[in-house]
């Protein structure tokens, strides 16, 4: 059994702990009936000593066919540490292995509890048509009535998605946007905004990325504000303008469902 | 042949048509970012349990069904095997083209 640390920023303090597990074969050992408890060691403190534990739960990458774990748990301090996952399967059985890594001071995202960065973002006052401002096949024009610069100054509570469905040509990829799509059907009243991570431009009649000089991808401005180094990324921020909670990666509507009834 | 095996053939002529020295399937373990558009390399583990390290050095095809690097933690959480289409400069091996390699098993 092998494990793969999915999240990009593991920081001191509050951290979501994303992580799954497969076999020597690249077969995905993470799955809804295996049970994984993990054990942390703080490795500059004592290698080998716990100091704490946590439950894990799965959650789905993609509904029914892929998924990975999620653990929120809290690192003391920042340094070198360890988790053993011990796994359970179905019929008993146990495996258990551990991986050693480097836990960081701070995250380049805005921390929980901390002010979240006022950027405008494009909308569709500004921009007329969707499709110039959203790779979204089937834009949810609600999510373009408001700017992140809107929300905070009209002191909005709001979920702030930056995810592109442009990449995501087959099931396989976390439909990250789908996700807060339909949890938006059941908060109507509550403030929703997507944005593309990348730059864009209109060209032959789809929006597409711009390269830079070397052909590489660019960061939006309001991206690069947000400091992501990963997408999908989604926030939750209250009516004051503090991130109350965030997700990197694959979100499971029931984490974001918590997250805003906790506004 | 079984289905996953021709699903492989089909990946694999699909990243050869990169001007590449090489492909590998496998699982991204490990991704070495500065940031949006700034994935520096990443670390593949094959079926037969090899680690591969791969360099991000100048543009990665962005054709028909290729992703950018900035996607691979996506494939990284769901385990998803990728293809990497790569060539080989200075003992390293540059990227040339990513593809989702399950994805062509449909």
């Amino acid at each position: 059994m092998l494990p793969i640390l999915v999240s990009s920023e593991l920081a001191k303090g509050p951290t979501r702990f994303l992580f799954s597990l497969t076999d020597r074969a690249n077969q995905l050992i993470a799955a809804p009936n295996v049970d994984v408890h993990l054990v942390f060691y703080d490795v500059d403190v004592a290698p080998d000593t716990v100091a704490f534990e946590s439950d894990s739960r799965f959650i789905w990458a993609v509904e029914g066919e892929r998924g990975l774990y999620v653990a929120h748990v809290e690192f003391s301090s920042a340094g070198r540490w360890g988790t053993r996952f011990n796994a359970t399967f179905p019929d008993g059985r146990t495996q258990t292995v551990r991986a050693d890594y480097d836990v960081r001071e701070t995250t380049s995202t805005p921390a929980i509890g901390t002010t979240a960065p006022s950027v405008d973002t494009p909308t569709a006052a500004g921009a007329g048509d969707l499709g110039s401002i959203s790779s979204d096949p089937e834009p949810e024009p609600r999510f373009y009535e408001t700017s992140i610069a809107e929300a905070l100054a009209a002191g909005k509570s709001f979920v702030v998605a930056f995810a592109t469905p442009a990449f995501c040509r087959t099931a396989t990829c976390g439909p990250t946007l789908e996700t807060v799509k339909s949890v938006a059907e059941d908060y109507p009243d509550l403030t929703f905004i997507n944005v593309e991570p990348y730059v864009m431009e209109v060209r032959d009649g789809s929006l597409q990325l711009v390269r830079s000089a070397d052909g590489q991808l660019q960061a939006a401005p309001w991206t690069e504000a947000w400091g992501l180094v990963t997408e999908p990324f989604v926030a939750v921020v209250d009516d004051q303008g503090t991130v109350r909670a965030k997700f990197e990666g694959t979100i499971a509507a029931d984490e974001l469902v918590e997250a805003i009834e906790a506004l | 042949m079984k289905r996953w095996a021709l699903a492989i053939l089909i990946v694999l002529a699909a990243v050869a048509c990169a001007p590449a020295d090489g492909t590998a399937i496998g699982i991204v373990t490990s991704i070495d970012s500065a940031g949006l558009g700034g994935v520096r390399g990443f670390i593949l583990r094959t079926e037969n349990g090899e680690t591969l390290d791969f360099t991000i050095r100048g543009p990665v095809a962005l054709d028909g069904d290729a992703f950018p690097p900035d996607h691979l933690r996506e494939h990284m959480a769901s385990a998803e095997s990728i293809a990497v289409a790569y060539r080989t400069e200075g003992g390293l091996r540059v990227v040339v083209r990513l593809t989702d390699a399950s994805a062509q098993d449909g």
